[in-house]
């Protein structure tokens, strides 16, 4: 009891280890999302992707990771807002969802945010174009609303079925 | 994983080689080479079978592979005369032995019943050999059986100077424990042997200061006041830890007093530790040879006996080591990368270049060499001979044989042949398909085959050799021949050939791989199940093989399967389509050509045909296919003619033909899904990826959607 009252003193009451939730966040048009870092594994500038046939068309392609063939999701194609047109600029998140590897091409990276996981929001349900569906809560940081992406359900539904 | 998970792991590895190894030595043993050798060999691979059931529990295993055990110690000690019956007995057995350890694997729990028949007839043969033995040899019985009969002992006793028990030092090296071995489990089986004193030498044990834990600190004495066992009995307990142990074995006649006896042995260890090493030979020599006179002589002569029997001792072992196919899977793929950006390099090189940096070019030379070089070893490591699959098909045989009442012998040769395993692996299923075929349908009945002129037996003759970059594996039976009439009828029934179609014999006999075809009307137990040749013809295309068949009727059939020798790197074709980078694997590409100078013909379905020499091939736009669009004028685009299977063409359209190279295969599904029409991606030279295109896949595409459309 002690060594956590001296921690509080230290950290000056701001969020204690075991409740705190390190956040990549990223920026898609005016909008905020967000990934647990931990399931981040490389962050790279777009440089091409090659096309996969009979995929969906938020299935931007595959790309070389050193070795290995990784697929890339287009968010905002995902977020249903028309593919994204990179530029050099443009980035791919690489992350590890389950024992598989992929990347999400986003507009820039923004921030690293340390939040609390008590101040995770649900998603209002209801939403009808099915988005709450790819988010599993909502953060307020400086005032702006940053949505945390569900990895399964962004992935999820790549090919076209016939 | 736990500990014990990878030891059982490593136990039913180890048994599966040691069953395709008895397997080997019983289609010796049935060719007629019955030499000690090969009985030996067999005892020691089901001894190691049992112990290891022993140490994990699989007291059905243990309980079985100890009956047959005895039995075959009976027969390499010629007290059971190893005549057809008791071999087929054996091989039998053997089988069984095979399914206890299956069963073990799987974590069943087979019939108690199972192997109950054999059983019998194990405890039959050695019981009325025993019976004899007792007027012939005056031997004591086998090691396990613990009840010694008195007429053993009164024939023993005139014939040499009665034993009146051993003494046996057993000092366990580090390496016994290391390989798992228990010295508890050795006391306990010494003493099954009769009565034992054991004693516990502890003086070496050191203060706990100075206890390594990993080290060994304690020797046993055991006394044996048996004097009807043999000093081979005793050898055999220990023969698993052969060479991890020091054993002293010495005999005593008098029962004297502990204290005098121990100097006696010391001063025999003396002698003998000079020839130390060849005691190891000495028990090879001894063991199959049980007559009384090797056995009296003292350490000292036997050790004299072992020195000379060492030069046609076997070789201290393979020299090898167990590695993870992981490890030689991520090193075959390295080298493959390297290969490609190797011959990426080289490509560089233009004309200018060359003149320019003459010792780049050398340099680059060397590279190319050193790296094929490299390549070829790394795939000879996963290399293994096709021995493992075929030392299955023997026992496959002998099933079907006695199943369909027929009489079938199976030849194999060049089973040293030499695949890499991920093709072994993928050679299996289809092999035992193929070979199911040939025992059902293929060998007639014996009276069918009186009745044509044949020998009673049927021959199914499987064969692998290496051709060029290739394998070929052919199967051949002398039965009856594709009853062709049949084959058309059906086929036309089952509207996989037209009514007016025409084919040639070879056509027809192409079709038993068409898919949704099988030539028995009702599903057999043995070929049947569902599934016809067509699966074989699809497994095989996968790895990238093709299966060709001939039959000549009353004469045979030969199904020639022809497999590349490696599936990490494929030779492949570089095509654009719609702007993107596809691969064509070369082995299934026939020719290419220019879209202008071809002639296409419309279907009234709306598809295309190709015309080529007279022959109309479907014909199939790459880049609508895969909803792309494509700004490359018709007539600058190219046709790729290939040829999935037997029979069957497609024409792809693609845009550019850039160039042959060699790629590595891989996996689209490791991070994302299967792709119809894809069969996977590789990384090309300037580091992008390109897709495989799966011909094969994109054929049934068209049939399926041709199936939808009717």
């Amino acid at each position: 009891m002690e060594a956590l009252n001296i921690k509080d003193d230290y950290e000056n009451g701001e969020i204690s280890a075991e409740n705190s939730l390190q956040l990549i966040a990223f920026s898609l048009g005016d909008q905020t999302y967000s990934v647990e870092i931990t399931t981040v594994r490389e962050i790279r500038a777009w440089n091409g992707a090659t096309p996969l046939p009979n995929t969906r068309e938020f299935v931007r392609g595959v790309i070389n990771l050193r070795g290995t063939i990784v697929p890339i999701f287009d968010l905002r194609a995902r977020f249903g807002d028309g593919q994204t047109s990179p530029t050099k600029t443009h980035v791919v998140v690489v992350m590890s969802v389950g024992e598989k590897w992929v990347g999400i091409l986003v507009d820039a990276v923004s921030d690293i945010l340390t939040i609390n996981k008590n101040d995770i929001h649900p998603v209002p349900e209801g939403n009808s174009s099915g988005d709450s569906e790819l988010l599993r809560g909502i953060i307020t940081h400086n005032d702006q609303m940053v949505g945390m992406i569900d990895l399964h359900a962004v992935i999820d539904g790549a090919k076209i079925e016939e | 994983m736990s500990d014990l998970d990878e030891f059982k792991a490593t136990y039913f590895d180890e048994c599966s080689e040691l069953l395709i190894d008895l397997e080997e030595q019983f289609i010796a043993i049935q060719d007629g080479d019955k030499s000690s050798d090969r009985m030996n060999a067999i005892f020691r691979a089901i001894h190691s079978i049992k112990g290891g059931a022993g140490a994990f529990g699989f007291t059905s295993l243990v309980g079985f592979a100890h009956e047959f055990e005895t039995l075959l110690d009976f027969v390499r000690n010629d007290k059971i005369d190893f005549t057809n019956e008791v071999i087929k007995l054996c091989i039998r057995s053997n089988d069984l032995v095979a399914d206890f350890v299956e069963a073990a694997r799987n974590g069943e729990e087979l019939d108690p019943e199972y192997g109950a028949t054999e059983k019998a007839k194990f405890v039959a043969l050695c019981k009325a050999s025993s019976g004899d033995s007792g007027d012939e040899s005056g031997e004591p019985m086998e090691e396990f059986d613990i009840e010694f009969t008195p007429v053993l002992v009164e024939m023993e006793a005139p014939t040499e100077k009665v034993t009146e028990g051993w003494l046996v030092e057993f000092i366990p090296f580090r390496e016994l424990y290391t390989s798992a071995n228990d010295p508890l489990l050795l006391l306990r089986e010494l003493a099954e042997l009769g009565d034992v004193e054991v004693k516990a030498i502890l003086k070496d044990i050191p203060l706990l200061t100075d206890f390594e834990p990993f080290s060994v600190y304690c020797t046993w004495e055991i006394t044996i006041k048996d004097k009807d066992i043999e000093e081979e009995s005793i050898r055999e307990i220990f023969e698993f830890v052969d060479g991890d142990c020091e054993l002293k074995i010495t005999k005593f006649e008098m029962p004297v007093d502990e204290q005098a006896f121990k100097e006696d042995a010391k001063s025999e260890d003396l002698e003998e530790d000079e020839d130390m090493p060849s005691f190891a030979d000495l028990a090879a020599e001894i063991a199959p040879k049980p007559e009384p006179e090797k056995l009296k002589p003292k350490v000292a002569d036997n050790a004299a006996d072992g020195a000379k029997a060492a030069p046609k001792a076997p070789p201290v072992g393979m020299q090898s080591i167990r590695v993870d196919l992981d490890k030689v899977d991520r090193v075959v793929n390295m080298v493959g990368e390297l290969v490609i950006t190797q011959s990426m390099l080289t490509q560089q090189m233009d004309d200018n270049l060359r003149h320019r940096y003459q010792e780049l070019v050398r340099g680059l030379e060397v590279l190319a060499t050193t790296t094929r070089g490299l390549q070829d070893s790394v795939m000879a490591i996963r290399a293994q001979p096709v021995k493992s699959v075929f030392s299955r098909m023997p026992r496959l045989v002998r099933e079907l044989a006695s199943k369909t009442g027929k009489k079938i012998k199976l030849e194999m040769v060049g089973e040293n042949t030499e695949i890499d395993k991920t093709v072994i692996e993928q050679l299996s299923d289809p092999l035992t398909h193929m070979i199911r075929n040939s025992a059902d349908h293929g060998i007639e009945s014996v009276e069918k085959r009186v009745e044509s002129g044949k020998e009673e037996t049927g021959t199914i003759r499987l064969s692998a050799e290496q051709a060029g970059g290739s394998i070929l594996i052919i199967i051949e039976d002398d039965g009856a021949g594709i009853n062709r009439e049949r084959v058309l009828q059906l086929a036309r029934e089952k509207g996989v050939v037209g009514e007016e179609q025409q084919l040639s014999d070879d056509q027809i006999d192409n079709l038993i791989f068409a898919p949704g075809f099988s030539t028995v009307e009702e599903v057999s137990d043995l070929s049947g199940r569902g599934v016809g040749m067509d699966v074989v013809l699809s497994n095989i295309n996968k790895i990238g093989g093709s299966v060709i068949v001939k039959s000549v009727p009353g004469r045979g059939t030969r199904m020639t399967l022809r497999l590349p020798l490696t599936l990490a790197v494929l030779d492949v074709m570089l095509v654009r389509v719609a702007g993107c980078p596809y691969v064509i694997p070369l082995s299934s590409i026939v020719e290419t050509m220019q879209c202008a100078r071809v002639e296409f013909g419309r279907l009234p379905t709306g598809a295309r045909v190709l015309k080529v020499r007279g022959e109309y091939v479907q014909s199939m736009d790459l880049a609508s296919h895969f909803e792309m669009t494509t700004d490359v004028d018709e007539k600058d685009r190219f046709v790729v003619l290939c040829e999935a299977e037997g029979t069957n063409k497609l024409a792809l359209i693609v845009d550019a033909i850039i160039g042959q190279q060699q790629v590595v295969i891989k996996s689209l599904e490791e991070n994302f899904e299967r792709i119809e029409g894809i069969a996977g991606g590789t990384i090309l030279g300037d580091g992008s990826v390109g897709l495989i295109v799966d011909v094969q896949g994109l054929k049934n595409s068209i049939s399926n959607q041709r199936t939808v459309a009717a």
